[in-house]
């Protein structure tokens, strides 16, 4: 009987076991357009209402025009939307007329991936375009190309082979060719189109990767040995150049460029973005923890520890850790002799502080201090060598250049800082993120307002009437004040951004639409008033690996994936 | 879902008749889920209970070979515990040469959660969709002896489905394959027996309506070896696939110009205790991917050790 019910159990198991392919599922409001591209699509751009300037034309050089039409005796602009992106490898920088009569489509007007300038910072013909700037003012497009150069371009020459002499478009140059140090290398860009004689200022963030190169120019470093980074600032004098007239001539305007590159202090290596808006630059983390090394260069393990309650002499830390209290005194047990360390604060301005001690550096953004000397500038056993300890914006940097600092028991304090009373200064260590907020002058200049600590690693930044957006590594998006006391580590991420890592932030004024690019868990989509915290979820769009996102004629998202552009039907009610 | 009737229901069947076999494996593995060392692996215990049947059929002149199993395996990991079923059909042609059928099914294979590209616009945050697919093998074989009888060797055609829940589709795959065995008997009941396979994994929804599938296409072909040695109580096996990825979708990052070599390693040893087999299995595997992209480098390859102890009744 056993055998008989075993084997009819046996039979239904194998009958139930048939195996068939399943429908595939499709969501309610798929795709409706998906340019695949060859290669990651990095940034893009709307601009709606592009047009030329139609009216130098003749009748004959009209009707040849596509972005003219000759009506009445007048040559007349032709407005029309287009869509610029960014991609990364083979396609370059490609622009896209939409068409949106009926449906949405894509129609591409130019395309060029071959106007990478090769020399011996960029060795590799592989354009990596990352990121778009264009500024409305000028009618320039600025394209980064990741760790090499930004290339400019006047738009409208770009597009139109007639705009321009010579009956050929234009074709994106290197902008600012800074060849002091030959291993910073670009990785970011923002623009100031707020200047005088509507001439855009291009802000460029240098990093520099101290394990690539081995030539470097310490002196413009400010003597780190670690990877590190800082802005710099192209620019046109006004006095020199009407930039419209010159705006076909890329040869002229980057002959007269300048640069400025000790525009900022310097800053890490881990900068993920930097935002600029109303004169004032917001620099997504700017620092990175302490690092100790010995006489050979030699990285130590440092740990940092915590607890600095009753805690006043460091030899009674444990071994192989720091502290750093709010009297301002760095203590440490370290059982090698320090050879070089490096600090980074937040809270304070550290370079103002002790601008009358120190001796300015050869460049606006670094002074010198030093140590051992009758008039001490700081306590600690870091008196116990002759050097120079530098600080730059936030950093505090101590290079003994071969010797070492080796005290009878290596512990104890090792720096005091003169801090005011009521500090607020705080010591970067591991899993410690932070904004900085800096002022931009118009003589280049960058100095420093306020910042905050985060409570994770930031990844992008918006800002918008007083309050600051931030998108975080793994840890959602959070709205809060931009004014220093907005922020504590209570703040919450915005509803359902929770555990995303947010790559891009774009707000729609217009319709009150806050998108955040979310890589593969795909876009975002909050109502957003902008004057406040509160924000209202109100789609995702699952989409491939987001990069970026915009919104398009109140209807459609379109979206920079890793595989392309994908746009979607959104009807915004 | 481990209900005690449930485990006394195999042991009795295996105690009570002599047709039926069960057998309980108890085993621990390292990296269940098979993620990279980035994405902080995690451990699940597992429980799996198996039933057998042999029978001998008259269907043709030599009686025909038959065997049944079922397996029920059970984890700490709810989503990963699944069936499987399993019939194989052994006809003896005479001369020592056999020819063989089989027929697998595994039920509800859990890979982990993934995002649907698919999901579109919706109104509520997505997280992802728990991924599973549903694998069905047919194997066909020939056995035939060599060297005096001592060696034998099979010859297989393999083909295989996986099909994928309705949220990834686009994963679904049929195989063909190819598999070439050898098994040489050597004094003292050892045994060494060396297999080689080639699989051509073909991705049968590429280029459908859908997303998903317009740039990404999972094909591949793979390369399989396998060294064993044993003898009655203990042995060891060494298992190393050489798999190519097919893709020539320059923007499909994840499977162009990839490829990775699995190995795995296993030991064991069997013993008696009150009078019934008992079996102690570990095994080692680690797969290494290669990729022009660092990221698909970095969340394709993992590592994971198993350890399992199996109680035959």
């Amino acid at each position: 009987m056993i055998k008989i019910f075993y084997k009819i159990l046996l039979l239904l198991i194998l009958l139930n076991s048939c195996d068939k392919q399943s429908n595939p599922f499709v969501g309610d409001d798929p795709v409706i357009n998906i340019e695949n591209m060859q290669g990651e699509s990095r940034d893009i751009l709307i601009i709606e209402n592009f047009d030329i300037e139609c009216s130098m034309f003749n009748q004959n050089e009209c009707q040849l025009n596509n972005w003219c039409e000759y009506q009445n005796g007048d040559c007349i602009s032709v407005p029309r939307d287009i869509l610029i992106v960014a991609n990364q490898y083979n396609e370059g920088l490609i622009v896209y007329d939409i068409d949106n009569d009926n449906t949405i489509q894509l129609n591409e007007i130019y395309s060029n991936n071959s106007f990478e300038v090769l020399d011996n910072i960029s060795l590799e013909n592989d354009l990596e375009l990352r990121k778009l700037v264009y500024s409305s003012d000028t009618q320039f497009l600025y394209v980064l190309d990741k760790f090499e150069y930004v290339y400019s371009v006047w738009l409208p020459g770009l597009l139109d082979q007639y705009t321009c002499p010579g009956n050929q478009t234009l074709n994106p140059y290197q902008l600012n060719p800074y060849d002091g140090v030959s291993n910073y290398h670009t990785t970011q860009v923002v623009v100031d189109h707020s200047n005088i004689n509507n001439l855009d200022e291009a802000l460029l963030l240098f990093k520099y990767n101290a394990n690539n190169i081995s030539e470097q120019n310490l002196e413009g470093l400010a003597s780190t040995t670690t990877s590190c980074s800082k802005l710099g600032v192209s620019y046109l004098d006004s006095d020199m150049v009407n930039l419209f007239d010159a705006s076909c001539n890329s040869e002229l305007i980057s002959g007269i460029t300048d640069f400025d590159p000790y525009a900022s202090p310097l800053f890490d290596y881990n900068i993920s973005d930097i935002y600029f808006d109303n004169g004032k630059i917001y620099i997504a983390n700017p620092y990175d923890p302490f690092i100790f090394k010995n006489s050979n260069g030699e990285k130590l393990n440092i740990n940092y520890h915590l607890e600095t309650s009753g805690l006043t002499d460091g030899c009674n830390l444990p071994e192989n850790s720091i502290s750093f209290t709010e009297s301002g005194d760095i203590l440490y047990n370290i059982e090698e002799g320090l050879g070089y360390f490096e600090f980074n604060f937040h809270g304070l301005n550290l370079m103002d502080l002790y601008s009358q001690d120190c001796i300015p550096g050869p460049n606006n953004y670094f002074v010198k201090c030093l140590t051992g000397s009758e008039n001490m500038i700081f306590g600690g056993d870091v008196n116990s060598k002759f050097f120079e300890i530098m600080i730059s914006g936030n950093k505090l940097i101590g290079n003994l250049l071969g010797d070492f600092i080796d005290t009878e028991n290596n512990c104890g304090l090792l720096l005091s800082l003169d801090v005011p009373e009521n500090n607020t200064i705080g010591l970067f260590y591991d899993d410690k993120y932070s904004v900085s907020v800096y002022d931009f002058y118009e003589n280049n200049l960058i100095e420093f307002d306020h910042d905050f600590v985060t409570n994770s690693k930031v990844k992008s930044i918006y800002v918008h009437n007083g309050y600051i957006v931030t998108g975080m590594v793994d840890d959602g998006c959070y709205i809060t004040l931009l004014e220093p006391s907005g922020h504590t580590i209570d703040d919450i991420p915005i509803f359902g951004s929770g555990n995303f890592t947010v790559n891009d932030i774009f707000y729609d004024e217009d319709n009150n639409l806050l998108l955040l690019s979310c890589g593969s868990k795909g876009v975002l989509v909050y109502s957003w008033d902008g004057n406040g915290t509160n924000v209202t979820f109100l789609n995702h769009i699952v989409s491939s690996h987001a990069y970026s996102a915009k919104v398009y004629k109140n209807s459609y998202i379109i979206i920079a994936t890793k595989y392309g552009v994908e746009i979607y039907n959104y009807e915004i009610n | 879902m481990l209900k005690k009737e449930y485990l006394i229901f195999i042991a009795l069947l295996g105690f009570l008749f002599s047709d039926f076999s069960s057998n309980v494996k108890v085993g621990f593995d390292s990296n269940i889920l098979k993620y990279s060392n980035p994405e902080n692996p995690i451990s699940s215990n597992f429980v799996k209970l198996g039933m057998g049947y042999k029978s001998k059929l008259n269907i043709v002149d030599r009686k025909t070979q038959m065997s049944l199993n079922f397996v029920k395996s059970i984890y700490d990991l709810s989503e990963k515990s699944n069936y499987s079923f399993g019939l194989k059909l052994k006809q003896p042609l005479g001369k020592y040469r056999y020819l063989m059928l089989s027929y697998k099914y595994i039920d509800n294979i859990y890979l982990r959660e993934y995002v649907d590209v698919d999901q579109g616009v919706l109104d509520s945050i997505y997280q992802g969709t728990n991924c599973s697919f549903d694998n069905s093998i047919i194997d066909i074989g020939y056995e035939l002896p060599i060297l005096k009888k001592k060696s034998k060797i099979n010859i297989h055609y393999i083909y295989q489905t996986q099909f994928y829940n309705k949220y990834f589709t686009e994963f679904d795959l049929e195989l063909h394959g190819l598999k070439l065995k050898y098994i040489k008997q050597l004094k003292n009941n050892k045994s060494n027996i060396f297999s080689f396979r080639f699989n051509y994994a073909k991705n049968l929804t590429l280029n459908d309506f859908t997303l998903s599938t317009s740039y990404m296409d999972r094909g591949y072909s793979e390369y399989l070896f396998s060294l064993v040695e044993k003898d009655k109580l203990k042995g060891m096996s060494v298992d190393l696939v050489l798999r190519t990825y097919s893709s020539s979708i320059i923007e499909d990052q994840l499977h162009l110009d990839r490829r990775h070599i699995d190995m795995q390693s296993s030991f064991w040893n069997s013993y008696k205790f009150f009078g019934r087999k008992n079996k102690l299995i570990f095994k080692y595997r680690k797969r290494v991917t290669y990729s022009p992209y660092s990221w698909v480098k970095n969340i394709k390859s993992f590592d994971k050790l198993i350890i399992e102890h199996n109680m035959y009744f």
